[in-house]
């Protein structure tokens, strides 16, 4: 990890530690809970600003762009474009480490696998969301391909019910 | 050079664990502030704001609250201190000509990270951090215990300046700790944190916002009715704590001496009819009565011991309640300069009679390393 990490031989070091544990913070009620909570019944929820039309997802309590609050709430589509997306390098042990826990060792991800994120905008929002996409080789995904939300298999109203997206169609590649 | 006005305000109740996220709270008091200047977020040239990494536990702390503050597609920009600065800074850019509709934001909300928890770490890192027991409150007590050896002044003297402030922040509505019936025995009774300071000396971080909406003399001239003009601005800034005279404000008294020149203030007790000063805790606020001009050094006590700084008194001091009153880090001294322009108007609760010329005070820093001073008036 070069770029993250240079040690230099000429200076002393003086080590410390930051609790950034003790951080907490506020999510705006009635937004990210009543997100959450939906996933339950498979739905994506967002907010609607009533004054420009626009629907965000996950839900924004203000419309930067109308400088207005953003009180209703719609449904919109499981269907959705990829923007960008990354692939990863070959997974190793000790490298991925979610909430805590390491991805690999806990079996989560296999060793070597190569995860793809994809910058997601689902149809007729206007923000997007990061999410895994699964059962496509790396080398198939393009921008601009369709995509759907991908459920787990028991949905329990946690964040983690939304799995990731694949492919809405079969991939044609030739 | 162009002249600087202030057109509107907003402040948020200064309350604990309010139920509202931080982008909430911002957009509440910069909608507020545009409402009351009478401006639409159309109007508005630029905006900056105010908050700390540290204290928001998020790098970039303005990158979400673009939408809340209205920049959405603005010129914006960021002050990370107080939000004084923001207003120095906003105050910059329409003086430049640049632009006529300036608005200025500022929040912290303590309770998601006590501000007490890190203070250490504005500490330089090989000495005096490496002893844990230095922090803001400590130093602030080292800094007490300097001014009282010089000036005289003892613990009933600091406690004499809470009980003035905790009984004129009952009068505001929007104030934090409010103590009507507070008196020195209850102050120098209440915890000791560390001697001399006790917990009514210090001031109790709390949640809040601020706005404020500046505006060029044209542009002032179209909004708004009464506005209150910034006559003088004056900002400077100390040395680290250890290598400095801690027992004096010396840059608050630069600060000041820079603002009086650019208002053409000559005798600042006479000519100032109230000042909002930023006490962090109780023994700066004599230190600032000094560094002022209000009195010659070492004589704060005597203003206090003669009720020369109450409201009704020959130059009040904080009639809003100081920071003493609730302490929301980078919108105290933001509210400071609201109060002020608040007396200038006519418009608090603890009123100020006759009150045309204001001064507020902002601070940051241990030991109020960081000083800087805003002279309003009703008039240019």
């Amino acid at each position: 990890m070069g770029l993250i990490k240079e040690k230099f031989d000429k200076t002393m070091q003086v080590e410390g530690e930051w609790n950034i544990g003790a951080y907490r913070w506020k999510a705006p009620e009635g937004y990210l809970d009543e997100y959450v909570r939906n996933f339950k019944e498979r739905k994506i929820i967002g907010t609607l600003c009533t004054s420009c039309g626009r629907a965000y997802v996950p839900p924004r309590e203000i419309c930067a762009r109308c400088f207005t609050e953003t009180t209703e709430k719609v449904e919109v589509s499981q269907y959705g474009e990829v923007l960008a997306f990354l692939v990863s390098p070959p997974l190793e042990k000790g490298k991925v480490v979610i909430a805590g826990i390491d991805a690999v060792q806990a079996g989560f991800l296999k060793e070597g696998e190569r995860i793809i994120l994809a910058m997601v905008r689902f149809e007729g929002t206007a923000s997007s969301m990061v999410l895994p996409l699964i059962n496509i080789e790396p080398e198939k995904v393009r921008v601009g391909m369709k995509v759907k939300a991908v459920w787990a298999e028991e949905c329990q109203g946690k964040l983690a019910d939304l799995v990731g997206v694949e492919p809405a169609f079969e991939v044609k590649y030739e | 050079m162009k002249r600087v006005a202030i057109i509107g305000y907003a402040v948020s109740r200064l309350e604990w664990d309010a139920e509202k996220t931080r982008e909430e709270a911002v957009f509440e008091v910069a909608r507020e502030a545009m409402r009351s200047a009478g401006i639409e977020r159309e109007d508005l040239g630029t905006a900056i704001s105010a908050s700390t990494d540290f204290l928001d536990g998020r790098t970039i702390s303005n990158c979400m609250l673009i939408g809340a503050s209205g920049a959405y597609l603005k010129d914006e920009s960021k002050a990370e201190e107080d939000g004084m600065y923001a207003a120095l800074y906003a105050a910059q850019r329409i003086m430049s000509g640049v632009h006529d509709v300036a608005l200025a934001v500022s929040h912290t909300h303590s309770w998601i990270f006590n501000p007490h928890q890190v203070t250490q770490y504005m500490l330089e890192p090989w000495f005096d951090r490496q002893n844990e027991l230095l922090n803001e409150i400590t130093l602030a007590a080292l800094q007490a215990r300097l001014y009282m050896s010089r000036s005289g002044a003892d613990e009933e003297h600091l406690a004499e300046v809470c009980v003035k402030n905790l009984r004129n922040a009952a009068k505001n509505p929007a104030a934090f700790r409010k103590m009507a019936d507070v008196t020195v025995e209850e102050v120098l009774e209440s915890r000791l944190y560390s001697s001399p300071l006790t917990e009514l000396m210090i001031a109790p971080p709390c949640d809040g916002a601020a706005a404020v909406i500046l505006a060029s003399e044209e542009a002032a001239k179209e909004f708004c009715d009464d506005p209150v003009w910034i006559r003088g601005i004056g900002n400077a800034c100390d040395r680290y704590l250890r290598d400095r005279d801690l027992g004096r404000l010396d840059s608050l008294r630069i600060a000041a001496e820079r603002a009086y020149r650019m208002a053409g203030i000559e005798e600042p007790f006479r000519q100032i009819d109230v000042a909002e000063v930023t006490e962090r805790f109780a023994h700066q606020e004599f230190m600032a009565y000094e560094a002022l001009g209000f009195c010659r050094e070492g004589m704060g006590k005597v203003l206090i011991e003669e009720g020369m700084t109450e409201v009704y008194g020959e130059i009040p001091v904080n009639p809003s309640g100081g920071a003493l009153s609730g302490d929301p880090v980078c919108a105290t001294g933001m509210i400071r300069l609201i109060e002020a322009v608040r007396q200038i108007r006519g418009e608090t609760e603890n009123q100020v009679e006759e009150c045309r010329t204001a001064l507020a005070h902002a601070q940051w820093g241990l030991c109020a390393q960081k000083n800087l001073v805003f002279i309003l008036g009703d008039r240019l």
